[in-house]
């Protein structure tokens, strides 16, 4: 499909107006379905007729947005969160505005969609209930035990937990205070709600997301996912539902450098099988990665039945192998060739050949070596879908058409996500309560075949109820089991799963992600304006785009003058050929506040840096996943953490003069108040009597506001999760 | 140049510590206190075996993402022939095209071609091959290095006993205290960093005691392992941070052409530190190196990941022998899985029915091939060696006991190997 067939369903005048200079100009093109609704409309339970939702007054949420240099778009509002509103355009495509650059009567309307768009999330009453009926399932297993809930979290634990389960860092001493002193009765509550309505919970849930889908910049050589990247963070941003965000993932069709909705199959483009295993077991838990290559020894799943799931993929190609080799031959032989900046011809090749297309037949075979009775090796395999009892085959989930091979994927994207599946809900529900609980109801989250294994079956059923209650939007989920009891009360210590499950009379004791670290790290050097720095490097990526036919030196030079023009920087991708990776070439853009740099670090949190980030950086050294398998971050200690914090940039960025923490500390003349404000900054509470003592004694003995700082990081204390 | 043979008192106290218990099953030196729950040896595990205990270091190659055993160290004339073609060595076996360097050392080296196992899933295989036991939900498996450290003791005052090179840690204490656990190095060429105090002694003393009386008190209202295990890393950084050893983890005092010898690249350096690391009392080491999942695109693949193989291996074990360090230091290159005997034209999906593995020196027979598979390489022929065994055959070099039990701290008997059978033909 030709890149300008949908722009022209745009009015010209208004596509001629569009605020390319805030918003990314790229296509979400999509073959099948004309583009989604709107996402502030609730009603996104698909009906076997209507994948797709769509909202009976759309027309009235069409309205065409100004900024303050007269720019205008055609949109309609999704999210406001602080100082930026996202907004849909007819095509699809989601663009982000700056508030404070819209005209006044822009502004307003924001603030009151947003308003309104509240009182269609869930209800606070049923908030209330629903987080009673998790404490309730709670209660009733540990009454069975003898056992108590641990006591209430106080509001300093409170308060340092919460941000850094919603925004994924640490409140400044500012913000810890302001929760602290506020008597109001339903401040914890309110608390919840500002806080996941704010960028910092998208940036938190990138994270959080780019661990689990693998998220990483370069597929191969020359092929940057930078603007799935920015799919996802706007998705995000909108809090577009799970269901709606995944169905997208699967469906999507293009290249990799025009429709972002792509980059989640074609991370696994040049191993499609692998692919199947993966989504399988991190959006529906089914334990089927084993039975790729055989029956599973444990589970009920067979290979056939592996084999049959991924034929739903069998008439899909993401992998262009003749394209690769075309353009390598291109480079090694073609006259004039030598004349195209090497790196370039590397990067416009890869951004070419990542592109998911449909085939018109089914391709997938069963393996030469196929050794069991049930089919013949290498006959073609016929697409059917894998049940876990007789009784669901007769849900809504399971009626489908797999007549019609290039609809494959759509069909088999309807049964997963369709409220009626059943694992989808279950999966990511099990998947949110351990993000914020430590520790999920059924362990471990990529294996929910026998339910029965769960910690608490009926909790875990709940919690799947919560979840399409609250129609897949996992900010409104999240909003649940924020205001349960059980999750404000104190964290119990790491429990010995071998001993026995946990029953969760509160949450478990956790040290902070490697990105809730370094964000939280950053807070103290640079304050709570980090949640201001967004990175986004996709909106060029559609000028790498090369025409349909057979390249030539032409059509390469052709975008080689575009990149020109545009102006993009390029870094020579060292030694893409022999020995080891070239570095990301597109110039990084940040939006928003620009980041700060210091001691060679750019302060910019998780999200907004490279991903992954390099084997060096802080994060790696506290676990961040290198995104080659799904869930790969890690938690565990090491002496060059230790050594990191003590003597590295970490421990200089927080107790140097420039700290604001520090900074924010010497504004006052009394040590009583000095000390309090930096054990409010670092662990959101004043300090006990001792400490404080202690503390004053070290400073008349000579010691500084950084050393105190210095002391402060180093404590464990920093690196937990109260 | 550096040459630090393995003589210091602590090495022999090791060395001791480590033939009493595994000719009698206990320690006698009670001060180590680290056999809780150990059980005598079974008898037959003693020593005058084949083999067993001349490994005193361990350095393990490890390949993320499944190497093509055919592609490499089992090659294959029929369908399954690759890009590389068969190429002699200066022993009697065959290797590709693509380890042309490799091929000069060969009569120092003993090839596995008859790995075989059943996981085909990279983070379960390579937890298999790590650990050798399948990964399982509710308890996690220590690495060799670790159990070494159980039953051996420390092997230096002030460097750790484990390192990990190129790749976090990922949990290598197992169920053993989290210090176990090797220290990683993410990259080689910068070796240990931030290892300089940022203040002066005064400030610094004063820093610390005010942090141990913080620390104190959060540790005790906390009541968490995890803290607990930060603790123990904090302790052991400072007695780090003042130790001599320090240099063995910097690659600048290498010369260069030994440098150029390994490649200058994260692998190739990443072996030369490891070999720096043994030399100075650390026992086990892992390097990695990732890019071997060559679904597509195998040869230029081969050339690249297989290029750097070749000549850091090889130099590895020239530069071992020269110092006269093979003959006690076990190197094996290891891996996740094979891949499979189909040939696409670009490349291979995962095969764990066989695949290769490489050992040399540590009492390990030279230019010797254990095992075989198929004539497509497609399942082993002979000699079969699971996952289990491999690590079986490894302890056994190192001289750690295979029968031994030993209580996880829910009181699940575990031993070395998962009672895998060491491949004792490999050994002279």
């Amino acid at each position: 499909m030709n890149p300008l067939t949908l722009s022209v369903a745009i009015p010209v005048s208004l596509a001629a107006l569009s605020l390319s200079a805030i918003a990314a100009p790229g296509q979400n093109r999509k073959k099948r379905e004309p583009a989604p609704a709107p996402v502030s409309t609730p009603a996104s339970v698909p009906t076997p007729e209507k994948p797709v939702s769509e909202a009976k007054d759309v027309g009235t949420k069409w309205r065409i947005w100004k900024d303050t240099q007269g720019r205008q778009l055609e949109a309609a509002f999704c999210a406001l969160q602080d100082d930026w509103c996202t907004v849909q355009a007819r095509n699809g495509q989601i663009h982000r505005l700056q508030l404070s650059e819209l005209v006044v009567e822009d502004r307003v309307f924001a603030a009151a969609a947003a308003k309104k768009q509240a009182e269609t999330k869930l209800k606070a009453d049923y908030v209330k209930k629903a987080a009673y009926q998790i404490d309730f399932h709670i209660g009733s297993t540990l009454v069975a035990k003898g056992l108590k809930f641990n006591p209430p979290a106080t509001d300093s634990q409170f308060v340092r937990r919460v941000y850094l389960d919603t925004i994924g860092r640490i409140p400044s001493a500012e913000e810890a205070a302001l929760f602290l002193k506020d008597n109001s009765p339903d401040k914890r509550a309110k608390l919840i709600d500002a806080l996941l309505a704010s960028p910092g919970y998208s940036m938190h849930m990138f994270d959080w997301m780019g661990d689990m889908l693998r998220i990483k910049d370069m597929f191969f050589r020359g092929a940057y996912s930078f603007l799935f990247q920015d799919w996802l963070k706007d998705q995000l941003a909108a809090d577009r539902p799970w269901d709606v965000l995944v169905r997208e993932l699967l469906t999507a069709d293009g290249k990799l450098c025009e429709n972002g909705a792509t980059g989640f199959l074609l991370r696994d483009a040049q191993m499609p099988l692998d692919g199947v295993s993966n989504l399988l077991t991190t959006f529906l838990g089914a334990n089927v990665a084993c039975a790729q290559c055989h029956d599973h020894p444990l589970a009920d799943w067979s290979q056939k039945d592996f084999y049959q799931m991924a034929a739903f993929f069998g008439a899909s190609d993401g992998f262009d192998e003749k394209g690769l080799r075309a353009a390598n031959r291109l480079g090694k032989r073609e006259k004039g060739a030598d004349s195209l900046p090497r790196n370039q011809l590397i990067m416009i090749t890869g951004a070419n050949i990542f592109r998911m297309q449909d085939l018109p037949a089914q391709n997938l075979k069963y393996p030469k070596d196929y050794k069991y009775d049930d089919a013949k090796p290498e006959s073609s395999v016929v697409p059917q879908l894998i049940h876990w009892n007789s009784n669901d085959l007769r849900s809504d989930a399971y009626k489908i058409n797999t007549s019609d091979p290039t609809k494959l994927r759509d069909e088999f994207a309807r049964w997963m996500t369709h409220p009626d599946n059943p694992r989808f809900a279950t999966a990511i529900a099990n998947r949110l309560w351990k993000k914020v609980f430590g520790l999920a109801v059924q362990e471990p989250v990529d294996d929910l075949d026998d339910p029965k294994k769960a910690f608490n079956p009926a909790l875990l059923g709940h919690l799947t109820e919560i979840m399409k209650t609250a129609r897949f939007d996992l900010q409104q989920f999240q909003r649940v089991l924020l205001n349960s009891q059980t999750y404000q009360r104190a964290a119990s210590p790491t429990p010995d799963l071998a001993t026995g499950p946990y029953l969760f009379p509160g949450p478990v004791t956790r040290r902070l992600s490697a990105e809730q670290t370094w964000n939280s790290l950053l807070t103290l050097a640079a304050g709570p304006q980090i949640d201001k720095t967004f990175l986004r490097r996709g909106a060029k990526m559609p000028l790498l785009s090369l025409p349909d036919e057979k390249p030539t030196v032409e059509s390469f030079q052709a975008v080689v003058n575009r990149l020109e023009q545009a102006g993009i920087r390029t870094i020579a991708a060292k030694g893409a050929k022999k020995g080891g990776s070239g570095v990301e070439t597109f110039a990084a853009d940040y939006q928003g506040t620009p980041p700060l740099r210091r001691f060679d670090l750019v302060l910019a949190r998780a999200s907004e840096l490279p991903q992954p980030a390099p084997e060096s950086h802080f994060l790696r050294l506290f676990g961040s996943s290198d995104r080659l398998v799904a869930d790969g971050s890690t938690s565990d200690g090491s002496v060059p953490q230790a050594l990191m914090l003590m003597n590295g940039p970490a421990a200089k960025l927080v107790s140097d003069p420039g700290s604001c923490a520090v900074q924010e500390a010497a504004k006052n003349r009394d040590p009583d108040q000095q000390i309090t404000s930096l054990f409010l900054s670092f662990y959101s509470r004043p300090p006990s009597f001792q400490e404080n003592n202690a503390a004053k004694t070290a400073l008349k003995s000579g010691l500084t506001l950084g050393d105190l700082a210095w002391t402060l990081l180093n404590s464990r204390e920093f690196l937990f999760v109260p | 140049m550096n040459s630090f043979p393995l003589q210091n008192p602590q090495d022999r106290r090791t060395f001791i510590e480590h033939c009493a218990r595994t000719a009698f099953g206990v320690s006698l030196m009670p001060w180590l206190n680290n056999t809780a729950g150990a059980a005598p040896v079974a008898a037959g595990s003693a020593t005058g075996r084949p083999g067993f205990g001349k490994a005193q270091r361990v350095i393990v190659l490890f390949l993320d993402g499944g190497l093509s055993h055919i592609d490499s160290f089992d090659p294959k004339t029929g369908p399954s022939k690759g890009p590389g073609d068969a190429i002699s060595t200066k022993a009697d076996f065959q290797v590709t095209s693509f380890f042309p360097e490799t091929a000069k050392v060969a009569q120092k080296i003993a090839v596995i071609r008859s790995m075989t196992a059943k996981v085909g899933v990279h983070a379960s295989a390579q937890y298999l091959m790590r650990t050798g036991y399948e990964k399982r939900g509710t308890i996690i498996h220590p690495t060799l290095g670790a159990w070494a450290q159980h039953f051996l003791g420390a092997s230096s005052q002030s460097l750790p006993s484990s390192v990990c090179v190129n790749q976090n840690a990922n949990h290598g204490n197992g169920f053993f205290p989290a210090t176990y656990s090797p220290l990683p190095i993410l990259v080689p060429e910068s070796g240990l960093t931030n290892v300089q105090g940022l203040a002066n002694p005064e400030t610094t003393r004063k820093r610390l005691a005010l942090l141990g009386e913080l620390n104190a008190s959060y540790t005790k209202q906390a009541n968490d392992p995890n803290v607990r295990a930060y603790n123990e890393f904090y302790d052991s950084t400072l007695g780090l941070m003042k130790s001599e050893d320090l240099k063995a983890f910097d690659l600048a005092a290498e010369p260069a052409d030994l440098r150029d010898r390994y490649g200058r690249n994260r692998f190739g350096q990443g072996c030369l530190l490891a070999r720096r690391l043994v030399e100075n009392g650390v026992r086990f080491v892992e390097v990695h190196s990732g890019g071997w999942d060559m679904h597509k695109d195998l040869q230029d693949s081969m050339e690249d990941r297989g290029g750097e193989l070749d000549k850091a291996f090889a130099a590895l074990v020239d530069d071992l022998d020269s110092r006269g360090l093979l003959d006690s230091t076990l190197v094996v290159v290891a891996t996740e899985f094979g891949r499979k005997p189909d040939f696409d034209g670009s490349g291979r999906g995962h095969h764990p029915i066989a695949f290769s593995t490489v050992l040399a020196g540590g009492g390990v027979k030279r230019g010797y091939v254990h095992g075989s598979t198929d004539a497509l390489g497609k399942n082993p022929a002979s000699d079969g060696v699971s996952p289990g065994d491999l690590h079986a055959t490894v302890a056994w070099a190192a001289g750690l006991p295979l029968q031994t039990e030993v209580q996880s701290p829910s009181g699940r008997p575990m031993s070395i190997g998962n009672k895998g059978k060491p491949a004792l033909a490999l050994f002279a």
